[in-house]
Parts: structure tokens; sequence; C-alpha cells
């Protein structure tokens, strides 16, 4: 009898590797998918001989391949990634399945940071600079205010005072955002909100770069807590008579889940939705058990935006939808769904 | 366990080193055909870019460059003219109106997306332009880098940063790299000209202490009995031209807010000007441009006097002295004139002698290839 | 292996506290019964070093220091009331948890054995790869109980564990647990409202009232009528087992009551 039993857990572990084998084909698929999708036509042979030779390759081609789609494709790719993996540990922590990479306030942050930067404008500054100061800023805020709300945390330490003070950091930097709206001309402003919006176009390779170490980094040090995490999940409670420290792993996490988000919304602006919907379907899939969950979440976010990014270069009826736009129309009804079912 | 991190790291960077390095595109711009002759220039931006000595396409990201390019390319504007980015007509149908009596904009390929910040870069690449021209204002969009980045001709003009001469200087450089540049010269230098001396006047009349004149402005793009924005920041547009003409505007310090009825009341202005364009077809706006009689721009006045409380007790009203301009003027190459128009309405005596209607006739019938039609500045004339 | 607490104090935010409780638990079973609110939940959490409590712990007659992390980890396992789980963490994976402090990236067959020993000892056979938001109240407790038994502790603290459970569930629960108990060397500690089961399955019975001792000792003694109308403001009848446990029957609310009582309890008219 017991040996039957260990064959049974034993195929519930390969069930579960298979899912990820399967995630993985799938966005595979994804990917090549989206590097032959765009305005200008381009054939598989043409695809891999850029990729592959790319000498041999026509120089329109290769611009094509390795200016316009790769950085995008790998950049749809990571920021799903990191978008997913930071929603999923703050639905964890919370033990709420409708937070979201966003709660500590960062997409507010982010976008008051993006839009300081097109604020003061960047004359003074050298060309290479000028570029990356917009990210920078971005960045720095949205650390920034996930940080104060962590410090708020350790005042009063418990789960709604994280979620209240990220409820406050957003509306203190929507509000700023909005102050700021007087005091700038009206292409600034609209700078601002489309940074907000959020894009894949203007990703580059050096950033997809810096995303994919930030994640190579912070990922396995999710992983080394995938027990305690897990235990987590089975309520506050159970985690603390199991020997957990609570409020020191909510800490480290916050801290990782900040540094995800804040890189992944940097270049990209704050997409949205990617970083609820994908730890729902993940642990649909897989399972709440974090060993298994956390890689889910990884390949179903990845997946989620990079089929975001194909369907904003194709046009639907006649119209290119921006990718942020696609986001929602799928979140929104998705969100409803949640709330509907939520047992929570 | 640290080592393991430091080892992680530094795998990272490594990595992205190598990722970084590796798809850097072929430097300098795309070239369509290498055996052709190319010339090197700087644009507005400092950029130093390779061109083609000879271009033949042209594509322009905002549609108000309709009027720059007509100027610098006369005639040949519809054979080298691929995109004007947005739709013309949409967004600007006073202008393709009258464009449209000389030439097929319908031909134009709509290239949408500059203000969203989404313009297709790979349908961008697919036309081959031998040009694109930008204004430097949307230099940091994220689509115009990654034009860049991909090699394509961005050229960035600059309008807006010094506007009494922004235009010219745009199309001087223009009119080098598109090949016209005798023709553009003599344009420039009768535009320069006449606003270099405008300036010097003004500059004169203010260092001898003449008072200023009180001026409340105000965008016309809503009925007459809503207020619409005013514009008080004098580093850069409207609050700048009026600074410069020496004007003493009320909304300084209130950016492009809408103006307490009030504080308009209280300033006494002495001049008032409405701002016209054509945001739409249909509503009940101040309107400027090319099908706009005097007439009609008077009558529109005439609204503003009934609708505002307290109006008709203002300096400005009881003695004639509201106007109404057109919104674009800085942007066309004829801005010289509307700098007339608003010096006569700051400085009715110094000015006495300029008639800017006139210099507008015969600017018109030297350089642009459309005949002039309706009106681009207005009065109140009950 | 007695488990002796001195001076056990804790005070939360709203004022109460519990003070200078020393017990001894010794015997397998012990149990802490007593009115709502005296602290018996507040007592097993110091001892089970979940809040911020100050006094000592004996183990064996050997100090156990707050900081002593590991001891607590290896050596005691402690059950919290237990609320709706949200989770869909399957119950084998619930049961693994019991072992966090070992597990790894990759769980061995070793560690996979434990878990099917302890799911068959504790007959959750057919629900062992069901999540755990879709257990009923007793299977869930049973799940619980696993994965706090798992590592074999020697302590073992359970805070009113028979809540949800139906009368068999009850049963059966309190015979694993004397089970437990009498094949392994392990002591339990268990928060009681029933005080019957208390007077069948415990060695030892500590009474709390108002945050502090009132009596402990065998249950045979410390389970008195007397008590019980002190204690709980009830009148009852005593009888003994066939064991010689004592059998309480209620009667009803107490008549007379001390004035100490009268403070917990509203006077009810009979």
């Amino acid at each position: 009898m017991s040996a039957a039993r260990n064959v049974l857990y034993r195929s519930v572990t390969t069930r579960k590797l298979l899912c990820l084998v399967g995630l993985f084909a799938l966005l595979a698929l994804c990917f090549y998918q989206n590097m032959m999708t765009g305005a200008s036509s381009l054939s598989v042979r043409d695809l891999f001989t850029a990729l592959f030779q790319a000498a041999a390759a026509t120089e329109k081609i290769h611009i094509i391949v390795w200016t316009v789609r790769l950085p995008n494709a790998l950049m749809a790719i990571l920021a799903g990634a990191g978008l997913a993996v930071a929603g999923m540990e703050m639905q964890t922590i919370l033990n709420n399945s409708l937070a979201s990479p966003y709660t500590l306030g960062i997409s507010s942050a982010a976008s008051f940071g993006a839009a300081l930067s097109l604020v003061l404008g960047y004359s003074v500054l050298s060309e290479t600079l000028q570029n990356y100061i917009t990210p920078i800023f971005a960045f720095v805020f949205a650390l920034g205010s996930s940080m104060l709300v962590y410090a708020v945390g350790k005042i009063k330490k418990d789960r709604a005072t994280i979620i209240l003070a990220g409820i406050a950091m957003n509306f203190l930097f929507t509000g700023l955002n909005s102050v700021f709206s007087y005091f700038v001309p009206d292409e600034t402003l609209r700078g601002i909100t489309n940074w907000s919006y959020g894009s894949l176009v203007g990703a580059t390779l050096l950033e997809d770069a810096i995303v994919f170490a930030v994640l190579l980094v912070c990922v396995p040090l999710l992983l080394r807590e995938s027990w305690k995490l897990t235990s987590l999940s089975m309520g506050e409670q159970t985690a603390k008579a199991l020997g957990v420290d609570v409020s020191k792993l909510r800490t480290k996490m916050m801290i990782l889940v900040s540094v995800i988000t804040a890189v992944s919304v940097c270049f990209i602006g704050t997409i949205g939705f990617i970083g609820l919907v994908a730890p729902y379907i993940a642990k649909r899939i897989i399972g709440q058990e974090q060993r298994f969950y956390i890689p889910a979440a990884l390949l179903v976010g990845a997946i989620l935006l990079s089929a975001a990014s194909i369907l904003s270069k194709t046009p639907i009826f006649g119209v290119t939808f921006a990718i942020a736009l696609i986001t929602n129309m799928i979140g929104i009804p998705f969100l409803l769904i949640l709330i509907l079912q939520n047992k929570r | 366990m640290r080592r393991r991190m430091n080892g992680l790291l530094c795998l990272a960077l490594a990595l992205s080193v190598i990722l970084a390095g590796c798809g850097t595109p072929p430097g300098g711009s795309l070239n369509t055909n290498p055996a052709a002759e190319t010339k090197t220039y700087t644009d507005m931006a400092g950029r130093t870019i390779t061109l083609p000595a000879q271009i033949d396409k042209i594509v322009a990201v905002r549609y108000m460059e309709l009027n720059m390019l007509a100027a610098v390319l006369g005639d040949d504007f519809e054979k080298k003219v691929i995109s004007l980015g947005g739709s013309v007509e949409k967004n600007d149908f006073d202008n393709y109106k009258k464009f449209s009596e000389i030439y097929d904009l319908n031909k134009l390929l709509v290239m949408d997306g500059l203000y969203e910040d989404n313009i297709d870069v790979e349908a961008m690449l697919e036309l081959f332009p031998d040009i694109i021209i930008v204004d430097v204002q949307f230099q940091s969009k994220a689509c115009v880098k990654k034009m860049i980045e991909m090699g394509l001709p961005v050229v960035f003009t600059d309008v807006n940063t010094e506007p009494f001469h922004g235009e010219q200087r745009s199309m001087e450089m223009l009119g080098e790299m598109l090949g016209y540049s005798e023709r553009i010269q003599a344009m420039v230098r009768y535009a320069d000209e006449k606003t270099d001396a405008l300036l010097q006047r003004i500059d004169a009349l203010l260092a001898s202490g003449a008072k200023k004149p009180v001026l409340y402005f105000e965008c016309g793009n809503t009925i007459p009995s809503k207020i619409g924005g005013s514009r008080g920041d004098t580093s850069s547009g409207w609050g700048l031209l009026w600074q410069r003409l020496g004007a003493d505007n009320i909304a300084v310090g209130h950016g492009s807010d809408v103006l307490d009825p009030e504080v308009v009341l209280n300033a006494d202005p002495d001049v008032m000007v409405i701002g016209g364009s054509n945001w739409d077809k249909t509503s009940n706006i101040m309107r400027m441009g090319y099908f706009v009689t005097p007439e009609a721009a008077s009558a529109h006045l005439g609204e503003y006097v009934t609708a505002r409380a307290g109006w008709d007790n203002l300096p400005a009203v009881q003695n004639k002295k509201l106007y109404s301009v057109h919104f674009n003027g800085t942007v066309y190459p004829f801005s010289f004139a509307i700098f007339e128009y608003m010096a006569k309405m700051l400085w009715p005596e110094e000015f006495a002698a300029i008639e800017p209607q006139a210099d507008l006739d015969e600017f018109f019938a030297l350089y642009m290839p459309i005949e002039f039609s309706g009106a681009f500045a207005g009065q109140w004339n009950p | 292996m007695e488990l002796r607490a001195e001076n056990v104090n804790y005070r939360y935010a709203s004022g109460f506290q519990i003070t200078d409780i020393c017990a001894r638990f010794g015997g397998k079973i012990t149990a802490i019964i007593g009115p709502n609110g005296s602290g018996k939940s507040t007592l097993i959490k110091c001892l089970a070093n979940q809040v911020n409590w100050s006094g000592d712990l004996y183990y064996d007659d050997k100090r156990i220091r707050r900081s002593d992390k590991d001891f607590y980890l290896s050596n005691l396992s402690y059950l919290p009331q237990t609320s709706l789980m949200g989770a869909s963490v399957t119950v084998f994976e619930a049961i693994l948890l019991g072992l966090l402090n070992e597990l790894t990236m990759f769980v061995t067959k070793a560690q996979e054995r434990r878990v099917e020993d302890v799911i068959n000892a504790l007959e959750l056979g057919g629900v062992a790869h069901m999540g755990v938001d879709e257990l009923s109240g007793g299977q869930l407790q049973m799940a619980l109980l696993a994965q706090a038994i798992i590592k074999e502790p020697k302590i073992l603290m359970l805070d009113e564990p028979l809540n949800h459970l139906d009368v068999h569930k009850k049963f059966a629960f309190l015979n694993c647990i004397a089970k437990l108990t009498a094949e392994k060397e392990m002591v339990a500690i268990i928060v009681l409202h029933d005080i019957n089961l208390a007077a069948r399955y415990a060695d030892s019975v500590v009474v709390m009232q108002r945050g502090a001792v009132y009596a402990q000792g065998k249950a045979g003694d410390v389970i008195t009528k007397d008590t019980l109308c002190e204690v709980y403001a009830v009148d009852c009848e005593l009888h003994r087992s066939r064991e010689g446990r004592p059998v309480v029957e209620f009667v009803g609310i107490a008549r007379e009551m001390s004035r100490a009582c009268a403070i917990d309890y509203e006077e009810a008219a009979i």
C-alpha cells in the first residue's frame, strides 16, 4: 500500500514537471510567433539567417530582427515573467488573491518618477544619459514608494497596514501627478500619460539584459524560500506555528518583489493585469506549492505578455490596439470573475 | 552562499554585456543605395546625420509640417512627400481644404501614433524614406528613439525653442538638405528682416520706458460663453511671444489655466485677444484660417462681448481693442505677419505704418505655392 | 519528560493578561480548561513561543530559552485554533510542510515515506491529493494534526482542536492523540472546552480562571463540584466511570455564585 502511495506522489510531481515543460513549449511558440509578427514581411528563413548567421542577412532584415523585434519579444518575456512572479508573491505574503505587484503603490510612484524626469527635461545631460534618465527616475521612485510602505509596515506589523499604506502611496503619487499637470505644457503631459500606459516599443537589448540580470539574481532568492512561502499560503498562524519568522519573510519578499517590479516597469511603463492574472492561471494549472508555482508563474506571465504583444501588432478588424489596452481588455473581465469567485 | 551570490552576479553582468554588444545595428544611417552620393549635416538637435545628396522620399511625423514643407518644396511636394504622420483631413481640415486646391493630399500615407508614441517603426522601415522630419520636442518619444536606433534618417527641426526664428532656421536647414537652398534663402531673409525690424522697435519702445499694455489672451477653442485657457508660461509658446512683444500679460504665473473672470475684470485689460483655429468642423469656436472672413471673425468676437459679464465696461472693449489671432500662427512660414498683427494690437500708434495684410499678400505671391485667402487675425468691428 | 513553566507572564495591548502562571505538564496528556477569556489560548501560545512572553520554561529540568529556536523547531509542534483554510495546497504538501525545517528544493524518498506513514496512521489516504480548501472540518483537522506530528515532536500543543468536529470525530481525534502519546515519547497539552472529554483523556488538568491558574493536578483531584461551580458557575453531579475517572453530569447554571463568579457571568433567572 505504501509503495502505491509513493507512486502517486511521484506521479503528481511528474505531472507538474510536464506542465512546466508544456508551458515552456507554449512560450517558445509565442516567442517564435512574436518574432514573426510585424509590419514587415519576414520569412522563417530570413529570421533564422538573421539570428544565427548575422553577417549573411541583408541590412534591412538585420535591423528588423535585431533592433525591432528581438528586443521587443525578449522584453515581453522578461517583463511578463517579472510582473507575474512579483504579483504572485504579493498575493502570497498578503494572503490575498486580489493583490498585484502594484499594491505597494509602485505603479503610481514609477509613473511619477517618469513624469518628473520628463518635466525636468534633459538639456543639461549628455545624450547617453538622457536615454536612461526616465527609467532611472521610475525605478528610484518605485523602490522608494515600496520602502516607505515597508517602513510603515515595521511600525505596525500586519497585512492590513501594508495594504492600506500601499493604497495611500497610490493616492499620494497620483495626486502629485495631477499637480504636475498644472505646470507642464500639453506635450509633456501627453508624454507622461503615455508612459504610464505602458509600451514595449522602446525596448533595447541592453534593457533586456538588465531585467534579465535582476531576475537571474532575484528568482533563485525566491526559490530558496519556497517552502516557507508555501506555508505562508496556509495562513499566517500556520506558518508561525511551523516556526517561520513571518515578518522577516514578508520583509525579504517585499524587497525582492519591489526590485523585480520596479525594474520590470521602469523601461516599459506600468502594464496592468499581468501580475494579477498570471498567478491565478498558474495556480489553477500547477497548484500553490511554490517550488512549481514560481516557475509556472514566470512562464505564464511571459506567455501572456508575449501573446498580448503579438495581438498588439496584429490588426483586429483593421485596428491595432496598444498593448496596454489588450492587457486591460483581458484583465478587467478576469478581475470581475475573480471577485465573484473569491472565497476569501 | 555569499560566493555563490557573487558568482551569479558576475554571470549576470557578463551576460548583459554580451547581449548588449550583440545586436548593434550597422553604424550610421540605413543606406538603401550604397553607391549613391551622401552628405553630412548637423540637425537642429545638434546631431550629425548622413543623408543622400538627392532626396526623393520625404516623411514627416506630424501633420503640422504641411505648411513648412509646402513652402520649401512648392510644386515638388506631391511627388516627394510620402507621409505627414497623422491624417491632415482629420486633424486640420482648414489646411487640408486649402492645400487640396493644389495637392492631392489623399495620396499621403497615414502613419499615426506620434502623440501616443506608437508609430509603427517597421512600417516606417518598409517605406525606406530618405529623410524623416521630426520636431525636436518629440525627441524623447520611444518610437523616435527606436527609429534612430534602427538607423533611419531622422532629422530634428526646432520650431518652438526660439519661436521668432525657429520656423525660419528649420526651413533653412531643410532647404539645404532637400536641395532648395536658394529659394528658401530668399524666403527666410524676407521673414527674418520683417521679424527683426519688429523686435528691434519693440526693444527700443520698452527701453524708452513705454507703459506696457495690459493684455488678456484666451484660447478660443470653446463656445464664447465658456472660458478657455490662457497662456502665462513665459518660457515658451504664447506666453513667451506676448512677453517679447512687450505685453503685460495678466496670465503670467498661471500657466495654461482658465483665468477667473473676476481677475480679468479687475485687471482692466487694454487689449484682449482670442486665439482661433479649426479644432473641429462645426462647433461655435473662434475660427481663423484660409476660409475665414474678417466679418465672421468680428461677429464671433461680438458674441464674447455679449456673453461675458462686465466686458462692455473694460477699456479693451470700449476702445474696440478686442482681437483674434491664429492660434498656430507661429509654425507657419509667414509667422512674421502674425507677429506684425500682434505688435499692432499692442502698440497701434508705433506700428501704424505696418500693413501685415499687404506683407502677407506679397509673401504669398513670392514664395507660397498657394494664393492667400482668409484671415489670420481679426478685430471686433461692431 | 516533564514540561514545567514558571512565572509565565503576557499582556495583550487590550489589557488582558495572564500573570505568574506556574504549571507542570507531566503525564502523557494534559488538558487546559477554563471559561472563555480565562487565558487558556494565551497560555498555550506562550508555551509554544508564539508571542513575546516572559517567564521560564523547563524541559526535563533543563532551561529552555526563548531564543533557543532549534529546540522549538525540533521538539515542539503547535496547532493553533483553526479557521477556514483557503489555500489550494494539497494534503500531502501540507503534511510535508510539517518537516519545514529540513526541507530543500528536492523532496527525498525518505521524506515522502514519512508523509505516507502519517497519512496511513491518521487514515487520510482518501484525501491525500485533494486541496486543503476542499476538505471538511474534520478532515482538515486531521490533516493539520498530521502536519504537526510528522516531525515526531516531543511536545505537542493543541489549541481547541475539537472545535469543528462532530462527536464521533472528537473521539477519533483524542483516541489518536492517546495512541501517539502512548506509543512514542510525546507529551500532549490540549486546550479543551469539553470537561468530560478532558476528564476522560487527560492525565493531568490545569484549570484557568481570569488569567491565572485556579487549580492543577490529576483529573480526578481537580474536577470537582466546587471547582466547576466556582470557575464556570454551573451546578453539576459527579459520577465515576469504570476506570475511576470523573464523569460530570451538568445540572444548570448555579443558583448561588460567589461574588467572583457573578462578575464573570450575568445573574440569570432560573
